[in-house]
C-alpha cells in the first residue's frame, strides 16, 4: 500500500534507529514530502540550533505519490535548518532515489546527531544500517555512487550523496543523486557533511500497492497528454530548461556581470540550440515522459571526453551571463564541476559574479586571489574559482561561506553589491522589469528563489480569461489580476497561489515542470486530488489540497519566524530600487522596482496569506489550519 | 496518444514576437523572420520540423542598441 511506508528516526551519535508508521492524521494534514518535512523539522530541530551542529535535524523524504503510476513522481526532498541563511533549508531533486526509498519501505528519514567517523546509510527492504564511509570520503559525487554500488554489489542501488564541497562544509553544498540531480539550494550538503554522513544508499523490492491500478493508469495517460501537448514541454523534450535563456536574455531579464546589466549581447554560443553539438541524447527522471536533461560529452580543453548531464538554465547564467562568459564549453565544464563537487550552481555563479564585481571595483585584489584575474569573461579564472570554492582555497574559502559571512570578511562596502535575500543569492534572473517575480524572491520561504513561488507564466502575457481560470480557484478569489508583467496590481495573488501549488506538488513528490510553473494548462490542485485518490485511496477535494499546501507553507513561515526572521527580511537589495536596467527590449529597459508600490505589494501579500502586518500568521489562521500548537513559539 | 512524440496542433509553426506578443508564422525552416506587426527581426530555431521558436534577436539589428560594450 502506498500509505504504509514508514518514517525512520536515525541518531548518528548513538547509532540508534527507530521506525514508526506515519499517522493517517499527518497524511490528511500534510500529505507527505516537503509539507510533512516542514512539520517534522519544526518539531525536532531545537530553536536556535547550530545548522552545522549535531542538533540540526536533516530530513530526507519522498512525496506521497513517488514511485506510483503518477507521471514524474520522482522527487526527493531534503530539509534542515540552513547553514547558508540560518533559516529554513529546503531543496528538492529528481532522479531515481526517492522511488527506491519508497520501495525500500520509507517515506521520511529524520536524521540527528553526528557520527564519529564518516558513515553512510544503507536502506534495503525495511532495514537501515549505518556503515563506514571511509572508503568513499574524499570522493566526488560520480565516484561515490559508483563505489558504493560496487561495494554493495548491486548496480540497481540508488545513492544520494555529497561531494567534496559538502565534506568541506561549503555553506551552499548540495545533496546529489545521479550525475546532475541536485537538492541544490540552502546548503543541505553541508548539513550532511557536518554529520559525517557521506551518502544514503537505497535498494527496495517491496511493491507499492496502487489502490485503483487500472483507473490510475488510464488517468496517468491523460496527465501525460496534458503535459506533453503543451509547446513548452515539447521544447523541454528537445533542449531542456536551457531554452529559457534565449527568451530571457533577448528580453533583458538575466543578470549580467553580477547586477550591472540585464542582458549579455552576442551570447549565441550558450543558447540551448548549441547543445546539439555536445549532446549524445536526452534522459529523464523516474516515470517522466519529458526527458529534459541532456547527456553530453565535453569536447575541448582539459576536461575533453568527460561525460556529464545538463546543463540547466541556471548553469547558463552561473557560467555565462553572470560572469560575462560566452562559451558553451565553459558552461559545460562549470556545470560538470559543480555537480561532481556537489555545489549549488546558482550560488556558485552568484558568488563568483559578486567577487568579480568587487575585483573590478578594487575591493579585492590579486593579493586576495593569489594572482587569479577575476575579470569578466575570463573563462579559465571562472573554472579555477569553482575549484577553489569547493576546496576552500584562498578567496574560495571566503566565498564558500556564502553571501553575508563573506561580505563580513571582505568589508562593509562589499555588501551593497550582493544580490541576495535572507542570505541566499538570487537565480541569474533580473526581476527589475517584473514586479511579480521580484515579490516572489523577496518573500520566498527559503530566501531568494524561483522554485518556491515564481509566477513564471506572468511572462507570457496570457489572456485574462486564462488568468481567471488559473488564479481564482480553488478558493474563489475575487481580487485584482493583471496580465502585463510590468504591472504591480494583482501580482501578490499570483505569487501566493504559485507558492501553494509548488508546495502541493512538493508534498506529492511530482516535478514542478508538471505543474503551472511553465504552462497554465499543466496539472494543479484538481489533478493532484484525483491522482492521490486513484493511487492511494485517500480522498481530498482540490480545496483541501490547497489547505494542505497552505498549512505546510505556514509551518515554514513559523519556522523562519522562530529562528529570527522578521518582516524586514522580506525585502530586496537596494540595487533593485536604485539602479534602473540598462539593456533589453523597451518593456525591460530603464526599469527599477518602485519602493512604495513594492511595500504595498508585500502588505497585500501578507493579507492574502492571513498574516499580520509583521508577516506573522494570525491566530485565526493557525486555528483554522489546525496547527495552533505551533503558535506559542512563533 | 504517442508518448514522447510531438503532438500536432493548430499553432504549429507559429511564434510570438517578444516585443509586441503578436503571433506569426515564419516560413518553414527559416532561420530569421520579421514580426509583421512591429517589424522586429528574430532568429528562429526549429526544435521539430513543424515547431518554431524565437531563438533570440538579430543582435546587429537589435531594437535598441547600447552604447556600452560588454
Amino acid at each position: 500500500m502506498a500509505l504504509n511506508r514508514k518514517i525512520a528516526y536515525i541518531d548518528l551519535s548513538t547509532g540508534e534507529v527507530k521506525t514508526e508508521a506515519i499517522p493517517l492524521e499527518w497524511r490528511r494534514k500534510f500529505i507527505g514530502g516537503r509539507g510533512l518535512d516542514a512539520y517534522l523539522l519544526y518539531k525536532h530541530c531545537p530553536p536556535g540550533a547550530d545548522p552545522l551542529g549535531p542538533d540540526n535535524t536533516l530530513l530526507i523524504s519522498a512525496g506521497l505519490l513517488v514511485g506510483t503510476m503518477a507521471s514524474a513522481s520522482a522527487r526527493t526532498h531534503v530539509m534542515a535548518k540552513s547553514p547558508l541563511t540560518n533559516l529554513l533549508g529546503s531543496a528538492n531533486m529528481g532522479g531515481f532515489f526517492a522511488p527506491e526509498m519508497r520501495w525500500a519501505g520509507f517515506d521520511h528519514l529524520v536524521i540527528r546527531g553526528r557520527a564519529e567517523k564518516p558513515v553512510y546509510l544503507y536502506i534495503h527492504d525495511g532495514e537501515i544500517e549505518i556503515r563506514s564511509a571511509e572508503t568513499v570520503w574524499g570522493s566526488g559525487v560520480y565516484d561515490t555512487q559508483d563505489l558504493l554500488r560496487r561495494e554493495l554489489d548491486d548496480p540497481e542501488t540508488q545513492v544520494l550523496c555529497i561531494g567534496q564541497a559538502g565534506e568541506n562544509l561549503v555553506r551552499f553544498a548540495c545533496v546529489m543523486t545521479g550525475r546532475k540531480n541536485a537538492a541544490g539550494r540552502t546548503g543541505m550538503g553541508a548539513v550532511m557533511g557536518s554529520k559525517n554522513l557521506k551518502a544514503v544508499a537505497c535498494r527496495g523490492t517491496t511493491s507499492i500497492g496502487i489502490k485503483f491500478p487500472q483507473e490510475a493508469l488510464e488517468y496517468n495517460k491523460q496527465i501525460i497528454d496534458q503535459v506533453i501537448s503543451t509547446k513548452v514541454s515539447q521544447i523541454m523534450q528537445r533542449w531542456g530548461t536551457g531554452f529559457i535563456y534565449g527568451v530571457t536574455n533577448t528580453t533583458g531579464l538575466v543578470r549580467c556581470r553580477n547586477f550591472q546589466y540585464n542582458q549579455l549581447p552576442n551570447s549565441e554560443d550558450i543558447e540551448c540550440e548549441n547543445l546539439d553539438k555536445y549532446s549524445i541524447g536526452l534522459d529523464g527522471c523516474f516515470g517522466c515522459q519529458v526527458h529534459c536533461r541532456h547527456r553530453y560529452i565535453i569536447k575541448e580543453g582539459p576536461y575533453a571526453g568527460t561525460y556529464a548531464q545538463g546543463p540547466e538554465y541556471t548553469s547558463q547564467g552561473a557560467f555565462g551571463a553572470e560572469v560575462g562568459c560566452r562559451s558553451m564549453n565553459t558552461v559545460l565544464v562549470g556545470n560538470h564541476l559543480v555537480n561532481d563537487y556537489g555545489m549549488d550552481t546558482l550560488e556558485v555563479g552568484s558568488m563568483m559574479a559578486w567577487a568579480m564585481e568587487l575585483y573590478e571595483k578594487g575591493l579585492i585584489t590579486d593579493k586576495d586571489t593569489d594572482g587569479l584575474k577575476l575579470e569578466w569573461g575570463n573563462d579559465e579564472a571562472v573554472i579555477e574559482l569553482v575549484k577553489r570554492i569547493a576546496f576552500r582555497k584562498d578567496i574560495g574559502d571566503i566565498l564558500a561561506e556564502g553571501p553575508l559571512p563573506a561580505a563580513k570578511k571582505i568589508g562593509p562596502e562589499s555588501l551593497q553589491y550582493l544580490i541576495h535575500v535572507k542570505g541566499m543569492s538570487n537565480l541569474h534572473s533580473d526581476e527589475r522589469p517584473t514586479p511579480a517575480l521580484a515579490l516572489n524572491i523577496a518573500v520566498s520561504s527559503r530566501g531568494s528563489d524561483h522554485l518556491r513561488g515564481r509566477p513564471a507564466i506572468d511572462l507570457y502575457n496570457l489572456p485574462m480569461k486564462v488568468l481567471d481560470k488559473v488564479y481564482r480557484n480553488p478558493d474563489g478569489y475575487t481580487g485584482p489580476l493583471t496580465n502585463s508583467y510590468s504591472e504591480y496590481d494583482g501580482k501578490p495573488r499570483m505569487v501566493m497561489w504559485q507558492e501553494l501549488v509548488y508546495m502541493a506538488v512538493d508534498c506529492v513528490g511530482i516535478c514542478k515542470y508538471h505543474t503551472v510553473f511553465l504552462s497554465p494548462n499543466h496539472p494543479q490542485f484538481k489533478e493532484f486530488a484525483k491522482l492521490i485518490y486513484l493511487n492511494t485511496g485517500l480522498e481530498f477535494t482540490e480545496k483541501e489540497i490547497w489547505d494542505v499546501a497552505n498549512r505546510g507553507y505556514t509551518v515554514e513561515r513559523l519556522f523562519n519566524l522562530r529562528e529570527g526572521m522578521t518582516r524586514k527580511d522580506d525585502w530586496l537589495p537596494d540595487r533593485y530600487f536604485d539602479e534602473p536596467t540598462k539593456l533589453g527590449l523597451p518593456v525591460a529597459r530603464g526599469k527599477s522596482i518602485d519602493r512604495e508600490k513594492f511595500k504595498a505589494m508585500i502588505e497585500q501579500y501578507y493579507r492574502l496569506h492571513e498574516w499580520d502586518a509583521n508577516g506573522v500568521p494570525t491566530p485565526e489562521l493557525l486555528e483554522r489550519l489546525q496547527i495552533a500548537e505551533l503558535r506559542t513559539a512563533a | 496518444m504517442k508518448i514522447g512524440k510531438v503532438m500536432e496542433g493548430p499553432r504549429d509553426g507559429e511564434v510570438r514576437c517578444l516585443t509586441c506578443f503578436e503571433r506569426f508564422r515564419p516560413e518553414a525552416g527559416a532561420e530569421r523572420a520579421k514580426c509583421p506587426k512591429c517589424g522586429i527581426e528574430w532568429r528562429i530555431s526549429w526544435p521539430y520540423p513543424k515547431t518554431a521558436r524565437v531563438r533570440g534577436p538579430v543582435w546587429e539589428n537589435y531594437p535598441l542598441g547600447t552604447d556600452e560594450k560588454i
